[in-house]
């Protein structure tokens, strides 16, 4: 074994013409898109506005102390009892709508990478085993892939966070249990076809270890539509966290992310007080349109059938 | 008579000849659907506000909260105290057709204990009855061992069913079978969670509803009780949410009725021990000190709560019985907001730095509750003290409550009897299976003095007596902040074009006090 694999691994690379690194090609083909420029731009303005949030807004809005119900349901621009000025007005417990929304994002970005990182990993472990060894271990987890994707998401979602209660850890729990499945059938359909490819067999006749073949050979040519998946799936993520918000299963009401602001302002709507909906509402929007934009131009730049 | 007025004129017949049609069958939403249409399962207020009107009760509460004559047209009680004798009403049928008699009541009260997994039995409110006798059709002895005054509440809230209901169970009830009672409507069918059909019981004794079909639809979810009556979908919707009530009143064919409830929101705090749960043992249990549990409530302001987060639907409370209920001490000083006296007292508690805990509160279950909550835990932190807030499921809310899990808790207590007995003995009495009392004291307050004044309005049979007890129960549990009260909870609710809705002081949403303006 050990003599088999000291033995020189093929031809030297110098041997071939340099080719041009595929990270420089994927962000050449990715800035053509201006739309998808433009998302990236709102993406990272977001998320840098979200990461200094605790230095650039007037409140905190966790924190029971800086809130006044005197405050409660002012129109955006108003001054309020303290003389601070609102300008994207208040929420029914006098927080800052600006600050709120802000720490909000903080809560969804941060909900969105955690748990999808989490499932990526576990989805993609799975899926490569699966998809490697093939057999007992491929049925078993494709089986348990499939009776999970029979299950709509928000319901899985649901009846965890019922069982569990309130909570970020259980939230992103949640998430990671919804989104691995996604991730295992696609790292598993892309292996697939990758375990048949040349250097596969390369690597194999070499006698590589699995663990090595696995995660050096076949994890790294799968990675690009899985990249792709992962930042939809953020979306979804954010999408799902604020819906399950929205329904009062989320996060504790001490702590609002986007869905509970949405839903708690839900019932001024009607009574004119728009702005408690609205603005996280719109928050929301361009943070998942955004991501949406990026995702989609790196789906379109990392497919082969595009690479000529 | 111009062109204009004849049109506005016929139209106005055209609507008054519709709104009679429709009046004859009307449809209502309820935002709490019953646990079972068995009136024996559960003594909670959707249970009995459908209750309340297929069947009947010995005793009515008038609306002046006088007990007034139901079922049974007049009662004496004997000199030792001890016997009951009750005429009952001659003529009363079933809606079976069969007639009403004093073995239908013997076997309601025989009944009772055996409804299976009751979550809140009707049991202890037959506690104080040692037997109860048909000596003729038409008249029941009943004897208790010990004094009972208190037996008329308790038997205006017994629902008499037929004694051809045998052996049935709830479920038969459910199903609309075993449904069988004397009251103003009838039960057509059942479908639960879902609606409840309804119709007029025309042989019925006392005043005969306006409408002959009524269709209940239990509608939870408050946007969409809004939405059907603005579209006209029900004619009736209750629990109103404060924040629509600007917007209801402003549509034409709706109005708006509102009065205040019997309902008292308070926070318990954890007096049993040295060391409360959600308090870290090295503090102690700040609550046993009568100073804090001052500060707390003088931190607590009660008007910005009522109208900030219930648009000015509801009281500022200082006792469980309102104006209006027997009991209500009118010399009750109204608690005040003032935070700068709180942090005073507290620092003279020893608790100058605050302490760190969570407080709990349900979830939907009061109106705008989580919010109530949150003002208190900002209100509370700007005395000093480092709080979280926690909500909880309103399923699981009242089982952990009861379980003790919680230091400081949000909690409503309903007077629905007219009187404030059972909300002391449920509430503050000391705790003691045996006596029953205290089945509501989740916090473990205890005091001999109030439990000495509530038990004299349990012996005195003199109302004078009676009411001077419990006055004064209710001036002990003021003054030693048995509980913070917050505010009696505003009742509002809503009826479209030509119907009235009068409320009743019990506050529940029955179907019966729904007439044709």
């Amino acid at each position: 074994m050990t003599a088999l694999e000291t033995r020189p691994s093929g031809p030297p690379k110098s041997a071939l013409p340099a080719p041009e690194r595929p990270i420089w090609r994927v962000i050449r083909d990715f800035s053509k898109s201006h739309l998808a420029i433009m998302g990236l731009v709102l993406l990272l303005t977001i998320v840098i506005a979200a990461l200094l949030a605790p230095w650039i807004t007037p409140q905190n809005p966790y924190d029971l102390r800086s809130l006044s119900i005197m405050d409660s349901r002012l129109a955006p621009g108003e001054v309020g009892f303290s003389g601070v000025s609102f300008w994207l007005g208040t929420d029914g417990q006098g927080r800052d709508m600006f600050s709120a929304i802000l720490y909000g994002l903080r809560i969804s970005l941060g909900v969105g990478l955690i748990a999808c990182t989490a499932a990526l990993i576990l989805g993609l472990t799975l899926g490569l085993v699966a998809a490697y060894f093939g057999g007992r271990i491929d049925t078993l987890v494709m089986r348990l892939v499939d009776l999970h994707l029979s299950f709509p998401p928000i319901l899985v979602a649901l009846i965890l966070l019922a069982v569990l209660g309130r909570g970020l850890e259980n939230i992103v729990f949640a998430l990671i249990i919804v989104q691995w499945a996604t991730f295992a059938r696609m790292a598993r359909a892309t292996a697939l076809s990758e375990r048949n490819r040349e250097y596969i067999e390369a690597a194999q006749s070499l006698a590589l270890s699995r663990t090595r073949i696995l995660f050096g050979h076949l994890l790294p040519n799968c990675l690009p539509p899985l990249m792709v998946l992962y930042t939809v799936e953020i979306a979804n993520a954010i999408a799902l966290e604020a819906t399950l918000s929205f329904l009062g299963v989320g996060l504790p009401a001490t702590q609002p992310s986007l869905g509970l602001l949405i839903s708690n302002g839900f019932r001024f709507v009607l009574s004119g007080q728009y702005w408690i909906s609205v603005f996280p509402g719109i928050a929301l929007l361009l943070l998942i349109v955004a991501i949406n934009l990026v995702g989609d131009r790196l789906r379109d730049v990392l497919n082969p059938r595009n690479i000529t | 008579m111009t062109r204009l007025s004849k049109i506005l004129g016929a139209t106005a017949f055209a609507a008054l000849l519709a709104g009679s049609a429709a009046a004859q069958s009307i449809t209502a939403g309820l935002s709490a659907a019953p646990s079972s249409m068995d009136p024996h399962f559960a003594t909670t207020g959707q249970n009995q506000q459908l209750a309340a009107v297929l069947y009947d009760r010995l005793i009515h509460i008038g609306a002046d909260g006088s007990f007034v004559p139901g079922l049974a047209t007049s009662w004496e009680v004997s000199d030792d105290h001890l016997t009951w004798t009750f005429t009952l009403r001659q003529g009363v049928t079933f809606h079976d057709g069969s007639p009403f008699t004093a073995a239908d009541v013997v076997f309601t009260f025989d009944r009772i204990p055996e409804v299976p997994n009751s979550p809140a039995p009707f049991t202890q409110r037959l506690a104080a009855i040692d037997s109860a006798e048909a000596v003729d059709d038409y008249t029941l002895v009943i004897t208790t061992s010990s004094p009972a005054p208190g037996l008329s509440t308790d038997l205006s809230t017994i629902y008499i069913v037929s004694q051809n209901v045998g052996d049935a169970p709830s479920a038969d009830f459910d199903r609309s079978i075993a449904s069988n009672g004397t009251g103003p409507y009838r039960q057509v069918s059942y479908s639960p969670g879902e609606n409840l059909v309804l119709e007029r019981n025309d042989n019925y004794w006392g005043e005969i509803p306006d409408f002959e079909r009524v269709t209940i639809r239990f509608l939870d979810n408050a946007a969409s009780r809004v939405a059907s009556i603005q579209t006209g979908e029900v004619d009736f919707i209750d629990s109103v949410p404060p924040n629509d009530l600007q917007r209801l009143q402003a549509l034409a064919p709706v109005t708006v009725v509102s009065a205040p409830s019997a309902r008292m929101l308070y926070m318990g705090v954890d007096q049993l021990e040295e060391t409360t749960i959600q308090i870290d043992p090295s503090v102690g249990n700040p609550f046993l000190d009568r100073r804090v549990r001052e500060a707390l409530s003088l931190a607590i302001n009660r008007e910005a709560i009522i109208d900030r987060i219930q648009f000015g639907s509801g009281l500022p409370a200082n006792q469980f019985a309102p104006e209006g209920i027997f009991g209500h001490n009118p010399n009750i000083p109204a608690f005040e907001y003032n935070p700068e006296r709180a942090r005073e007292l507290l620092a003279e508690a020893g608790y100058a730095d605050g302490w760190s805990m969570s407080i709990h509160g349900p979830a939907g279950r009061y109106v705008n509750d989580t919010d109530v909550l949150l003002a208190i835990g900002q209100m509370w932190s700007q005395v000093g003290l480092d709080v979280e807030v926690e909500t909880v499921p309103a399923n699981v809310y009242f089982g952990q409550a009861t379980n003790r899990d919680f230091s400081a808790f949000i909690v409503a207590f309903g007077i629905t009897t007219g009187e404030s007995s059972l909300a002391y003995r449920n509430v503050l009495g000391s705790v003691d299976p045996d006596l029953g009392w205290g089945s509501n004291n989740r916090f473990r307050y205890s005091n001999p003095e109030f439990d000495a004044a509530l038990a004299q309005a349990f012996e005195a049979f003199e109302d004078a007596d009676r009411e001077a007890a419990l006055q004064e129960a209710a001036r002990i549990a003021a003054e030693d902040v048995a509980v913070i009260p917050l505010y009696w909870e505003g009742n509002n609710w809503a009826v479209r074009g030509a119907l009235d809705f009068t409320p009743s002081p019990d506050g529940r949403s029955l179907v019966t006090n729904l007439s044709v303006r």
